[in-house]
């Protein structure tokens, strides 16, 4: 459905978005992740056609961005950042505007102007004047917005910001759901989320992209680690559990008469805390903790921002 | 044609729906109004020396305030046009539809140029009002209304492309005004250029090609330079609208 080839964008000396490559397959919804000045937002307005590239080539259902820009623009339901809405008109006004701008007429511009003010739950605002929403409200005229045209590719940039929780759950099944037959390509900073409702993550860093993965191979492969907490000699604990069967390193560190001990496994997947705990049993020492962590997906993005 | 009737009645709404609009609409008519009650006023003074041009050979151009005003005028309906999208954001959202820049600048520019001449349709009555009393040149009424529609397509095509520029609308409107301003001005700058820039600096004179309107007549060389010049501003607002992308 996207297809990014060696993408740059420079404004004067700044390189904003810096031989990106990429592909989106259909109906997968892919969270475009990374810190303030990553280059996201260039990338989303080059595909949504709003800014041509410096060089490279993106493609959306097989048409160029830039020289086929209407047939792109056609197959695209864009929300920006900050929702930007006309504040003078009516929701209803706004999104029949927005629907036949888009070619819908008649009936089908009717039908689908009910169908995304349910789906965006904008009934009891329908008639409202936007300058007087909140801003929950106008993010929700934003996606039905981008929704009316039932668009192959949906580009979402941080579409859940300003909405409480309630709503935030809402449009996250929303979009969930849309996936399920559309292509969906969010930027986001709450990772929970891009966890919750993303089959792939794309991970930006200075106008570059620093991983591209599934979350099922990221979840899969999620380097886990143990923490055993004991009453005993730091020395004497590593000494100990350096000796259990599956275990790849310990490091100890000891705070007021405890040891604190994070174990790596050497087999990423192996739950070594029934060893541990023998091992441990073993030497009679008494223990305040003993648990398993999983590298969470802002563990990646932390480590792969940092550096 | 339905994208541009889309983004037109949208425009033409926005006007309306707008203080702006209103406030703009009353001024013109209460400047207009007291022009004209003063020209008749004036003229009809026995100690006046009768003269050949008629009331309406004065009201369409033959006063400060009638310029004053039409810069004003196509100033304030203008300055919003685009600054007001990129202020917003709201010029992300319109030029990632399925729509052309052509499309997006002719909208705005009919929009804003129908308001413009509706403005205009009240003060058809001072021609009913005074066809009662007195006698009218209706040839001078008809030129003066047709020069007028050209002029209010030129000064509208100038705001609307300094609009293009900036996304403050008081610099907007401030811009196009002097701009409009100095543009009238070229008549008086014939008389202190060198003799050879002469004929082009009244050529370029706006208040030099309406002349003819308000004597009640049509020069097609003037209806020419009105259109060509309009239809060159439009498209330097097109290329301005696309220069976003080139930057």
């Amino acid at each position: 459905m996207v297809r990014v080839t060696d993408l740059v964008k420079t404004y004067g000396a700044l390189t904003a978005v810096d031989h990106v490559t990429f592909s989106v397959a259909r109906g997968e919804i892919v969270g475009l992740l990374g810190p303030n000045g990553a280059g996201k937002t260039t990338t989303m307005r080059i595909l949504t056609c709003f800014m041509p590239a410096t060089s490279g080539r993106a493609e959306v259902g097989g048409y160029d961005v830039f020289l086929q820009s209407l047939e792109v623009r056609r197959q695209i339901g864009y929300m920006p950042e900050n929702v930007p809405l006309y504040p003078e008109m009516r929701v209803i006004e706004y999104l029949r505007y927005r629907g036949r701008l888009k070619g819908l007429r008649g009936q089908e511009l009717e039908g689908r102007i009910k169908h995304v003010i349910e789906a965006c739950e904008l009934g009891e605002v329908w008639r409202r004047i936007i300058d007087q929403l909140s801003k929950g409200n106008r993010q929700r005229v934003g996606l039905a917005d981008a929704l009316i045209s039932d668009p192959a590719l949906l580009i979402l940039d941080e579409p859940t910001i300003g909405l409480d929780p309630n709503q935030v759950r809402k449009v996250r099944e929303l979009i969930q759901h849309i996936g399920r037959n559309r292509t969906v390509i969010l930027s986001t900073h709450i990772l929970p989320e891009v966890e919750m409702m993303c089959d792939r993550v794309i991970i930006m860093n200075q106008g570059r992209i620093a991983l591209t993965e599934t979350m099922a191979n990221l979840r899969g492969a999620a380097q886990r680690r143990f923490v055993c907490e004991v009453k005993a000699p730091a020395a004497e604990v590593e000494k100990a559990l350096r000796g259990v069967q599956g275990v790849r390193d310990v490091a100890v560190t000891q705070d007021a008469g405890w040891s604190r001990a994070e174990v790596q496994p050497a087999d990423s997947a192996a739950d070594v805390r029934a060893a541990l705990g023998e091992a441990v049993h073993a030497k009679g020492w008494a223990v305040r903790e003993l648990t398993a962590h999983a590298r969470s997906l802002e563990d990646v993005f932390v480590e792969i921002t940092a550096r | 044609m339905r994208n541009f009737l889309t983004l037109y009645k949208r425009e033409l709404s926005s006007l309306y729906l707008t203080p702006t609009g209103y406030v703009v609409m009353c001024v013109f008519l209460a400047v207009l109004g007291w022009v004209f009650w003063l020209l008749v006023r004036v003229l009809n003074l026995p100690e006046m020396v009768p003269i050949e041009q008629d009331v309406f050979g004065i009201m369409f151009g033959g006063t400060f305030f009638y310029w004053i005003v039409l810069a004003a005028v196509a100033s304030a309906l203008t300055m919003r046009l685009f600054s007001e999208e990129r202020r917003l954001g709201t010029i992300e959202v319109l030029m990632t539809a399925p729509v052309t820049d052509t499309q997006v600048v002719l909208a705005k520019y009919v929009a804003a140029l129908t308001f413009v001449l509706l403005m205009w349709v009240p003060t058809v009555f001072y021609v009913v009002i005074l066809g009662r009393y007195a006698t009218v040149d209706y040839g001078v009424v008809l030129s003066g209304y047709t020069g007028t529609v050209l002029l209010c397509g030129l000064l509208t095509a100038i705001g609307l492309l300094v609009s293009s520029f900036t996304r403050s609308q008081f610099v907007a409107f401030f811009v196009s005004f002097v701009l409009i301003l100095m543009l009238f001005s070229l008549n008086f700058m014939q008389n202190i250029v060198p003799p050879v820039w002469r004929k082009l600096y009244a050529y370029l004179s706006i208040l030099e090609q309406f002349k003819d309107f308000s004597r009640g007549a049509i020069d097609s060389r003037s209806v020419v330079y009105f259109i060509s010049l309009t239809l060159f501003l439009l498209f330097c607002t097109v290329k301005s609208v696309e220069s976003h992308k080139w930057r």
